[in-house]
């Protein structure tokens, strides 16, 4: 036991000086939330502004009717008129960009309204225009269907209401933490997992295979320290070097959420994430989260330095671990897709259950069971990693291979 | 006192390993060491001469525990290295010619580090480590980071390292195999400096010099087999050629002949 943590110090100590290590640890994960965050707000604040500044440039081309057309446009907002008499010009000018959009109203389009004969207007636009035009263009359409529709109700003296006899009035009791935490709760697990694996990898390259190609680990297998000590001692640093970065990953939510709350410009939109972050801050989740990264760091250290004993360098360690993150980003992203949620099966399965279990801690919808049963699956998976794991370094062939 | 009895270790090729050695038809299995009788006694220097390959390294990590006998055993101090191995550690020094020190971390810490893996209490591994750093002036850079240092302040760094916990059992693997002559020099005089002390010294190398420097007792191991074993005054006197070099390589070339 002393031997342990005899290692264990002298691992931690040299892994905390290496400034690379260091920095993948802890500084990336510490700045990634915020710079999502930060950098949301401010696109979602820019862009509704751009929305506002937007002005569409219309033109009608008439044949002397239109019912009303143009003095509906003309009161719409974001809309600048003008009047072309001709489709092959105004077509023109959409496709050089003088004008965004042109009407065409056909001869005998009023006469044809009157007798409800049924009729058409064309218009001319570009769908690969910039969203917010699109959207001034369908809201056009639409409010003047609707004062035709009011117009013709009107002459044969037929209530609206005939139209939508009742309306249905939605009350959302999903609270903003339960709609946003669906929406963003599935990234926030992502990033969780994928710090968990990277502040392992490092740590557990440079501790067995950069051991093994400084000529150290010859030496450390001379001292008295028992193999399974040296072990013992080295996941100890790795898995605590994972775990520092998923808390680091927690301290950028906070950051966030502060830096989004002091930040009068932010839109009612972020208000609400900065509310999220908040509530995922309070210590009941955190803790439960900490509880279901903490088994996943010791299932990863274990892994990664499994591969890295039986690497030969530093390189090869690095070229067998890279390629894990794969696996782990799978799970992961399946996580993420809607209708996949934490049960009694997916609990059962290594890292989709991390990624579903954080996504409903931080949107408050866990349910006990399958909360349990995700802590003792990873509990147990960790068990196998780690018994694999030490049968694989006390193995002389692995340890000296090379 | 080391005393090897009828030591074998082979290893299993795997298949990229039996790609490589395509021309050596020997089958899926290395016999590294084959059946050796050895003893080593304290005060006495034993050199174990051979070729790259020979089976000599195999055979000082079977000594250092690091790896374990096929069949045969081993006896270090009193302590089998199969079923003691923790206490044939506590007694022995092993140095190579690779420094393996810790670039993070400073001489001080690495003693420090080792001195406390041994078992070492804190008095005695705080005095041996002064002792240490004032004797082969290590003292002066004991507190900077051992990165940036030169092979040669590297070199002291590892002989105190090999010989905090005041080693019995001292295992030299090529020890000044990569380093100039000075700092070989100071290994040498490590070498020694442990014969002085009454410990039992094993010593693996191919640079004649050295050999006749050295030795007391000689082996010659070669394809995992023993070849020579006795006196080195011995094997002076009944040389059939005039040089070390000269009477190793006829001894090398005669076994490869019996071998095939």
């Amino acid at each position: 036991m002393k031997n342990i943590i005899t290692i264990f110090k002298k691992e931690l100590m040299d892994t905390l000086r290496d400034k690379r290590t260091l920095s993948v640890m802890l500084l990336i994960p510490l700045v990634v939330y915020p710079a999502i965050f930060i950098g949301i707000s401010k696109y979602m604040t820019s862009q509704s502004e751009k929305a506002g500044q937007e002005i569409l440039r219309v033109a009608i081309i008439n044949n002397g009717n239109e019912q009303n057309f143009s003095q509906y446009v003309a009161g719409a907002p974001n809309v600048k008129l003008t009047t072309i008499t001709d489709t092959v010009v105004a077509k023109e000018q959409i496709l050089n960009d003088s004008i965004d959009a042109a009407y065409y109203f056909p001869v005998g389009y009023d006469s044809a309204l009157v007798k409800l004969a049924g009729t058409t207007f064309q218009y001319f636009y570009t769908s690969t225009n910039n969203e917010f035009e699109v959207a001034i263009i369908q809201n056009i359409n639409a409010g003047y269907q609707q004062q035709l529709v009011k117009q013709k109700l009107a002459e044969v003296s037929v209530s609206e209401t005939i139209l939508e006899p009742a309306t249905g009035q939605a009350r959302n009791l999903a609270s903003t933490r339960e709609q946003l935490g669906s929406i963003v709760g599935g990234i926030l697990p992502y990033f969780f997992i994928i710090f968990c694996m990277i502040g392992c990898m490092y740590p557990a390259i440079d501790l067995a295979a950069g051991e093994k190609e400084r000529g150290s680990l010859e030496t450390l297998l001379v001292s008295s320290a028992s193999r399974i000590e040296i072990y013992i001692g080295k996941l100890m640093t790795v898995a605590l070097s994972g775990f520092i970065s998923a808390l680091a990953s927690i301290a950028g939510l906070v950051i966030s959420a502060q830096l989004i709350g002091m930040d009068a410009t932010s839109g009612s939109d972020m208000m609400q994430v900065s509310e999220l972050l908040s509530g995922i801050i309070e210590p009941a989740s955190i803790l439960m989260l900490l509880a279901i990264l903490l088994p996943l760091n010791i299932f990863f250290a274990a892994i990664t330095l499994m591969l890295s004993i039986y690497a030969r360098t530093f390189k090869e360690a690095q070229s067998m671990i890279t390629p894990l993150m794969i696996f782990i980003v799978f799970p992961t992203i399946f996580g993420m897709l809607p209708g996949v949620t934490l049960d009694y099966s997916t609990a059962l399965i290594p890292i989709l259950n991390v990624s579903l279990g954080a996504k409903e801690i931080i949107s408050g919808t866990i349910q006990t069971g399958p909360l349990l049963l995700t802590y003792a699956a990873l509990i147990i998976y960790a068990l196998i990693a780690l018994l694999i794991s030490v049968r694989f370094f006390n193995n002389e062939k692995n340890i000296l291979r090379g | 006192m080391i005393t090897i009895t009828n030591l074998s270790k082979s290893f299993k090729l795997s298949r990229q390993q039996k790609k490589e050695m395509r021309n050596v038809p020997q089958g899926d299995i290395v016999h590294a060491v084959n059946n050796i009788n050895l003893t080593c006694m304290p005060g006495r220097v034993f050199t174990l001469l051979g070729p790259n390959g020979a089976g000599k390294t195999t055979t000082l990590r079977l000594i250092a525990t690091i790896l374990k006998p096929t069949s045969g055993n081993i006896v270090v101090n009193g302590f089998d290295t199969v079923k003691n191995g923790m206490e044939v550690r506590k007694s022995l020094g092993f140095l190579t010619g690779s420094t393996g020190l810790y670039d993070r971390l400073t001489p001080d810490e690495t003693i420090n580090y080792f001195g406390r893996l041994n078992g070492m209490d804190e008095s005695t591994l705080q005095r041996r480590k002064k002792e240490l750093f004032d004797l082969l002036g290590v003292t002066e850079f004991a507190h900077r980071r051992v990165g940036k240092f030169s092979t040669g302040m590297k070199q002291k760094v590892s002989i105190v390292r090999t010989m905090i916990h005041d080693p019995q059992v001292v295992v030299f693997d090529e020890p000044t195999s990569g380093l100039d002559v000075i700092a070989a020099k100071s290994i040498i005089e490590l070498i020694r400096q442990c014969k002085r002390d009454n410990k039992t010294i094993i010593l693996s190398t191919h640079i004649m010099s050295e050999v006749n420097m050295l030795s007391d007792d000689l082996a010659i191991i070669h394809r995992g087999d023993l070849v020579y074993n006795g006196l080195f005054a011995d094997f002076k006197n009944n040389m059939k050629e005039s040089t070390l070099e000269d009477e190793f390589i006829r001894i090398a070339l005669e076994h490869e002949s019996v071998k095939a």
